[in-house]
């Protein structure tokens, strides 16, 4: 690692604070296996939705890259649709126990299930919540992608598209790999009807848009503090979406990102509107209508992450933690200020170099020598 | 052939490391007051997140050499003592015993990369209240220190 200026070295902290709100690669791991487990069960040729041509795959922030792990429990959430190719004449509540009743019959599944509204959790304690939501593929769709899932009353069917605004956001905006990815390994499951999630991407695979929608949506809930105006995920990942230009850094993502996120909130006889960007039909700000004051909410912490960023930006290695705080909590802004911190020690003894004429450390340039070995000898305790 | 040994071990002169010092910084300074002892003043900033430090150091032939920081002004924590300094508040960068330092090392590259990298952990010390530089400290005492 080489250290040149200002700028990259903040966005060398974003990175690392980003990560931070990441899954482990063992995480990362079991909730792979767990999640191909369920996938095989409810498609397994012995299940009673075999016969509806089953289809369980990843949707959310887990399949867009833009999970934030949880404050103050350990599970993340990571949501499956459990696609079913189920005839007109069953209704929500038949197709959601359809599903129930299959991960009934799983001995170990039985014991773990909660009924949520709209859909079944599988609580694997201090790993994960994988919520099943059923779905139908929808044939009056705008993609080949599109679903229909039960509203949250259960009373009718509303039009969905996971994998459509997946693709929209990695291939559009992000310049991802997702359709790699996708293309890749998908065949031996096939059988099951189970699609591999993507593989963990590592920092260099992931674009800073998918790092920034991080920080945002973890701001937003430090912000929040569990109140009912945060803006939905959505709606600063639709946002962010559209507001990002391709720019290459995590800095100036966030920075472009969040200045011009408003101005994607369209307004029709004076309703908000953030639409999905697959299913227009579909507002991600429907409820801003009945609660004004969400809307409100959402310019409010728009214009404090502007200013909780610009102070991040204008702060050095004395005093970036309470910024970075506001970004990402005061445990998590510690232990990532301490990863950053650490990338020099680590080079210490194996290569430090210096520029003298600079003093910076671990320089680039051609005339940096090596710090030599030294041990910081004596003075007061 | 004592000549040739007495070459390798000598001291580096005040002179010499005065040049040192100035080819690797051609904007610092330096004098010789009474011409017994070398003046050196300089700039660190060790990392681009960090302070520019003004720093003068000062250097008897065969003595530990001093490093003042002269602006911006060490600060406390907490009135917690800055680790790592001398009584007269210099900076404590190396062992003697380890052989880590001798009169006969450029200063320029070695007693001015420490100084970077001291003020780089002292930089993260004010953040965190933890020395990440490791070093060692003289056991059951706070007030003598050497090296």
């Amino acid at each position: 690692m080489i250290v040149t200026d200002r700028k990259s070295e903040l966005d060398r902290l974003l990175l690392t604070a980003a990560q931070t709100l990441d899954l482990t690669e063992t995480e990362y791991g079991q909730a792979k296996s767990r999640y191909q487990a369920v996938g095989d069960w409810l498609g397994a040729a012995a299940s009673p939705l075999y016969h509806y041509n089953t289809n369980v795959y990843v949707q959310g922030s887990f399949l867009l890259g833009t999970c934030v792990r949880p404050f103050g429990r350990k599970e993340f959430d990571i949501d499956l649709v459990c696609q079913l190719e189920v005839p007109d004449h069953m209704s929500q509540r038949d197709v959601k126990d359809l599903v129930g009743r299959r991960l009934k019959e799983h001995a170990t599944y039985r014991r773990m299930l909660k009924e949520k509204n709209r859909c079944w959790q599988i609580v694997y304690a201090g790993e994960f919540h994988l919520d099943v939501l059923p779905a139908k593929p929808d044939e009056h769709g705008a993609t080949a992608t599109a679903v229909l899932v039960p509203d949250s009353e259960l009373s009718r069917w509303k039009a969905s598209d996971p994998k459509g605004y997946a693709h929209w956001f990695a291939e559009e905006k992000a310049r991802s790999r997702y359709e790699a990815v996708h293309g890749a390994g998908t065949r031996f499951l096939e059988r099951a009807g189970v699609e591999p999630v993507p593989p963990k991407e590592r920092p260099f695979q992931k674009t800073p848009l998918q790092f920034a929608v991080q920080l945002l949506k973890c701001h937003r809930d430090i912000h929040f503090q569990g109140s009912q105006n945060a803006p939905i995920s959505m709606i600063i990942t639709t946002l962010a979406g559209h507001s990002y230009e391709g720019q290459g850094d995590i800095l100036s993502t966030m920075e472009h990102v969040l200045e011009s996120m408003p101005t994607y909130v369209e307004y029709e006889n004076g309703v908000a509107y953030v639409r999905n960007p697959v299913n227009p039909e579909e507002n991600f700000a429907e409820k801003w209508q009945k609660h004004p004051e969400r809307r409100q909410a959402f310019d409010d912490w728009n214009a404090k992450a502007i200013s909780d960023l610009r102070l991040l930006r204008e702060s050095g290695l004395q005093n970036l933690i309470d910024p970075l705080s506001r970004f990402l909590g005061e445990d998590r802004a510690d232990a990532a200020y301490h990863r950053f911190a650490n990338t020099i020690t680590e080079q210490r003894g194996r290569g430090l170099m210096v520029d003298p004429t600079t003093g910076l450390l671990a320089a680039g340039t051609p005339w940096a020598i090596p710090v030599r070995k030294n041990t910081f000898f004596g003075g007061r305790v | 052939m004592i000549g040739s040994l007495w070459t390798r071990f000598r001291p580096y002169t005040l002179a010499r490391q005065a040049a040192r010092l100035r080819s690797v910084q051609p904007d610092s300074t330096f004098k010789f007051p009474g011409g017994s002892y070398l003046v050196w003043h300089g700039r660190v900033q060790p990392h681009p997140l960090s302070d520019t430090y003004k720093i003068s150091i000062r250097y008897r032939l065969r003595n530990r050499p001093k490093v003042f920081v002269l602006s911006p002004k060490l600060k406390t924590r907490n009135s917690e003592p800055i680790p790592h300094t001398f009584p007269d508040n210099t900076l404590c960068l190396f062992r003697f015993k380890y052989r880590e330092w001798a009169s006969r090392m450029w200063i320029a590259e070695t007693i001015l990369p420490w100084t970077s990298l001291w003020l780089y952990y002292y930089e993260i010390w004010l953040a965190t209240g933890d020395w990440l530089g490791g070093g060692e400290h003289l056991e059951g005492t706070r007030k003598s220190e050497s090296g």
